[in-house]
């Protein structure tokens, strides 16, 4: 990990839970998760729906307040605790320090009011800013990420924009502070092909305009071979394996790691009849297995997989440590044939 | 823009063809006895009979018949009442509306302000002791008949308690025109006011916190959480703002219903002169026209009432704006 | 996969046992299922509490009686309390079991009355909500289902009658069956026969209940079990019976327990307004009525049958909340 670097990271979290009660039983959605994000760095954080990703992102944000759940762990934040700040101090930290754009950008905007009403609202939240002033900011805002015409932009309703401008003004809404970290829950998952790279560029270059860290959330490989530094693999609510994008495209070491990247289509050479696919689906949290959660659909399990608890963390290279029992047992998996990182580009 | 607006004329005025038609249906075409008798009233002279049966056209075809009527409502406005010695129908109407607008708009602000705070106020403390205790208080205002309840507000005020500090300020049952005197047209319409209410505060509290709790799960209630806004921002700017669709349509419908006739049972029991006690004495002398006039002219005016709560809905909902 | 009409969803055991459960789990849903329950056997009781616990004829006037208190012959109108002792007033509550809740103005006894006007209240109410969800099941079936012409006819239909004050429509209907009842070919229902009033208030809340029906059919209609069964080949009615039916169901008996409330307070008020149930027969509003005039003097006159209706109305409410969480229907009665 990086804990050997001399500036502490801007994000360490560590060992996060998050659980639900529901009729006196503690349902685990995501256990003990660990991961650190520097400046500039763009980390993805990847896995299937229902692997926890999603739930990461909103404990983190402290956007989760339903009755009976239960969040532990620290996530020190410039030297804050963003899971222990009182609620006023998290709030101002909410959408200047921390900002973060979702899935459907349809549904994120109040459907009620202008585009450019709501990222003003946002500055003015956070800014001593006039009205005007802040108006002058959004337009320029929207103007840097792309968006044509955007003083008139601004003043349209969130139904009338395509889904590409929505994101936009979505992201141009998030950076309207500077944050330091941006959390993006799938930003391009409701996107089309054409609109997803464009945004994907956006974001890769955030680091070098706004200095922005990135949280990639996104259950696509293909993104994050494109976009981010480091690669966190989550499978059912908890970490498969964790390090460089390069090592961890290169030298996948957890089952599950190689059999995502094998379900990626080739860009060159003979195209398979049939993309493999794993077998199975993953397990619910109530009946996640007491081993290895991926156990059951994996084609190395063996004795030393089932019994609780699950697999320790194994470091197998600078930065890149695994959740598996094959290394430390001398049976690593072979390096991945084929080009060494990305499928793509 | 010009389609849209023509094809929602078109509606309106079917609509209000169709109920012009329905009233007429009603009160002439249903089987059983002769429209004539009803007109004339109870134990009429057979000379009356033959005027009613004349004027009405009662010996022609139904949409003959159909036609003379809307003449008389709306063109000449010479329906008359047989019952009360040929009073003219539609003056009296018009005598009688200003009472019930204030009864109504008074009623109206109350139920909006108070409907709203409860409504937010339950959902801001969703499941809590708060939220239930509003609810069943909003549950028992919608289970109470409005002229029971009158009746039993004024035993209260008028006699029983009439004589103690609380109460001594209320003026006898009756109205009192602004113009007459503003200070004692309010007094007498407060406590009137308050019971017409009483039902839609229920009404309206409980389908705006429902509308609010839906709402405050929705994905741009999340967005503005994410941007650092206050739980009390995030409550009223965006998701009350949003709820607001919904309340202000269906309070325009009410509000529409109510100067319509449907305050008829508050102006009985507290004895003001508008359009529902005029329908509530024709009922008394079984005086057809009179209440064909009230019916027909509270339809007209939902109808109309509808086309600006349209008109209402394409301020506050940017969405139907475009859709036209 | 083919989707066989044997797969299609069936009114099962299933969603009605768990709505069950979780309405037995209700208490407040099984405590106004209790209140309910008594006041039905309360009024169904009526005849017996009439003749064997106060001994009076609620039906006949009985101003110059007199009935026997604290072993003293008192007379049921009694002096006014004013210092001429001008007028008469009914005798108030007595506290025995004659005239517990006191006399109107006909000397009948109040308690007995409020038995038999509940019989009344309750019968016309909840026959007019069973009314008005068979029209409305009808109704909006037909127009969801069928769409098209029907669909528009039926819509525009109900477009009108919804802009027509409810109680004014009601108003009107009665006023005109009133005076000479209704002649349908031979059929002849005389003015004060209960069935007048039941189906008018049913008419009058059709629309309210149609329209949820109507969006909730058209929903189904598109969904894939039906489309597979028209793709089969099955009779449209049968499709109607046994796949739209089942699933129309629910939110047929959600609505239930709030039409009948509503049909409830219309029938008190029509009642109230001397258009509903027809003298000499009580209802609860009819009662109200009678105690309008003894507002001041005998407030019990109106005050118990207006507890009464409360208590239903506010019961069959909670009633119908219950059933709306145990069977996970959303509220659209009042929407579009």
């Amino acid at each position: 990990m990086l804990a050997n670097t001399p500036a502490p990271p801007l994000l360490e979290v560590r060992d996060l839970c998050v659980s639900f009660t529901s009729r006196g039983q503690v349902i685990p959605i995501v256990e003990n998760i660990s991961f650190s994000i520097g400046d500039r760095e763009i980390l993805g954080l990847v896995g299937e729906s229902g692997s926890g990703k999603s739930i990461t992102a909103m404990a983190l944000m402290g956007l989760i307040d339903a009755p009976g759940v239960h969040v532990t762990g620290s996530a020190r934040f410039r030297g804050r605790d963003l899971l222990a700040l009182p609620d006023r101090q998290l709030r101002a930290l909410r959408g200047r320090e921390v900002a973060m754009i979702f899935q459907d950008p349809m549904t994120a905007f109040t459907p009620v009011y202008t585009i450019g009403w709501q990222i003003d609202e946002q500055l003015r939240v956070h800014q001593r800013l006039s009205r005007r002033q802040a108006r002058a900011r959004t337009v320029e805002l929207l103007g840097e990420m792309g968006v044509p015409d955007p003083a008139n932009t601004a003043n349209r309703y969130p139904h009338q924009l395509s889904g590409g401008l929505r994101q936009r003004a979505m992201i141009a809404m998030a950076l309207s502070c500077n944050p330091s970290l941006l959390i993006a829950d799938e930003p391009t998952t409701a996107l089309d092909v054409t609109v997803q790279a464009q945004i994907l560029e956006l974001m890769r270059n955030l680091r070098t305009t706004y200095g922005s860290s990135v949280l990639l959330i996104t259950h696509d490989m293909g993104v994050v071979a494109e976009t981010c530094d480091s690669t966190l693999v989550l499978y059912s609510g908890r970490v498969a394996e964790t390090g460089t994008t390069r090592d961890l495209f290169a030298h996948p070491q957890h089952p599950y790691t190689a059999a995502l990247l094998a379900s990626i289509p080739p860009m060159s050479g003979p195209r398979p009849d049939r993309l493999p696919a794993i077998p199975g689906g993953p397990p619910q949290p109530m009946e996640r297995p007491v081993g290895c959660a991926f156990a059951p659909r994996c084609a190395h399990t063996h004795a030393t997989c089932l019994p609780a608890p699950p697999p320790r963390f194994c470091t197998v290279g600078p930065g890149h440590t695994v959740a598996c029992v094959l290394p430390a047992e001398g049976a690593p998996l072979p390096p991945r044939s084929g080009s060494s990182t990305s499928p793509v580009l | 823009m010009i389609m849209p607006l023509l094809r929602r004329l078109g509606q309106t005025v079917f609509v209000l063809f169709g109920i012009s038609a329905l009233v007429f249906t009603v009160f002439f075409a249903t089987p059983g006895a002769d429209p004539t008798a009803r007109i004339a009233g109870r134990n009429a002279a057979p000379q009356t009979m033959e005027k009613v049966r004349k004027e009405y056209g009662f010996d022609r075809p139904l949409p003959v018949q159909y036609a003379i009527m809307m003449k008389k409502l709306f063109i000449t406005r010479d329906l008359a009442s047989y019952a009360n010695r040929g009073e003219l129908v539609v003056p009296e109407i018009m005598r009688a509306a200003p009472v019930t607008l204030s009864l109504v708009t008074g009623a109206a602000i109350i139920w909006v302000v108070l409907s709203i705070a409860m409504g937010v106020i339950a959902a801001a403390f969703k499941d809590s002791w708060i939220d239930r205790g509003l609810m069943i208080l909003g549950l028992v205002g919608i289970s109470i008949p409005v002229f029971w309840l009158g009746q039993v507000v004024n035993l209260i005020t008028q006699n029983r308690y009439h004589d103690t500090w609380l109460f001594s300020w209320v003026p006898g049952l009756g109205y009192v025109p602004f113009s007459q005197s503003p200070s004692g047209w309010f007094l007498a319409l407060v406590i009137p006011w308050c019971v017409l209410a009483v039902m839609f505060v229920g009404i309206y509290s409980r389908i705006l916190r429902a509308d609010l709790v839906a709402i405050m799960g929705e994905d741009f209630i999340r967005t503005a959480r994410a941007k650092g806004l206050s739980p009390t921002r995030v409550l009223l700017r965006h998701g009350l703002r949003t709820a607001l669709i919904t309340f202000v349509s269906l309070f325009g419908m009410d509000f529409a219903q109510l100067v319509g006739g449907g305050a008829l049972l508050t102006e009985v029991v507290f004895g003001l002169p508008g359009v529902g006690r005029l329908t509530y004495q024709a009922l008394n002398s079984l005086d057809l026209p009179l209440i064909m006039a009230t019916v027909m002219y509270s339809a007209v005016f939902v109808v109309l009432a509808n086309a600006l709560v349209d008109a209402a809905y394409l301020f506050l909902d940017p969405r139907v704006r475009d859709v036209g | 996969m083919m989707t066989k009409p044997s797969d299609t969803p069936r009114p099962s055991a299933g969603p009605w046992a768990s709505a069950l459960r979780s309405l037995l789990r209700n208490r407040s849903a099984l405590a106004s299922f209790a209140v309910l329950a008594l006041i039905v056997l309360a009024c169904l009781c009526a005849p017996f509490y009439a003749h064997h616990i106060a001994h009076t004829d609620p039906f006949v006037s009985n101003v110059a009686g007199t009935i026997v208190l604290n072993g003293q012959e008192t007379d049921i109108m009694q002096p006014n309390d004013n210092p001429l002792h001008l007028g008469l007033s009914p005798i108030g509550p007595t506290g025995s079991t004659t005239y517990l809740l006191g006399a109107d103005s006909q000397g009948r006894d109040i308690m007995a009355r409020l038995l038999y006007g509940g019989r009344n209240s309750l019968l016309i109410s909840f026959s007019a909500a069973v009314l008005c969800l068979v029209m409305a099941g009808v109704v909006g079936i037909s127009a969801g289902f069928f769409g098209g012409i029907t669909d528009m006819v039926l819509s525009r239909l109900m477009d009108i009658m919804w802009a027509v004050p409810v109680y004014l429509f009601a108003i009107s209907l009665s006023i005109v069956t009133i005076t000479s009842g209704l002649r349908i070919g031979p059929f002849v229902i005389e003015a004060d026969n209960l069935l007048i009033p039941i189906v008018i208030i049913a008419l009058v809340y059709v629309p309210y209940a149609a329209r949820p029906v109507r969006g909730r059919v058209i929903a189904l209609r598109q969904a894939e079990f039906v489309t597979a069964a028209k793709c089969l080949g099955v009779p449209r009615w049968r499709i109607v019976l046994r796949d739209i039916l089942p699933n129309v169901s629910t939110t047929l008996v959600v609505m239930g327990p709030l039409l009948m409330a509503m049909a409830l307070l219309a029938e008190s008020a029509l009642s109230f307004l001397s258009i509903g149930v027809q003298a000499p027969a009580a209802s609860w509003g009819t009662i109200i009525l009678d105690g309008e005039g003894l507002i001041y003097t005998r407030p019990m006159v109106a005050i118990a049958p207006g507890l009464a209706i409360v208590a239903v109305v506010l019961a069959l409410n909670i009633l119908g909340d219950g059933l709306r969480d145990a069977l996970d229907v959303r509220d659209t009665s009042r929407r579009e």
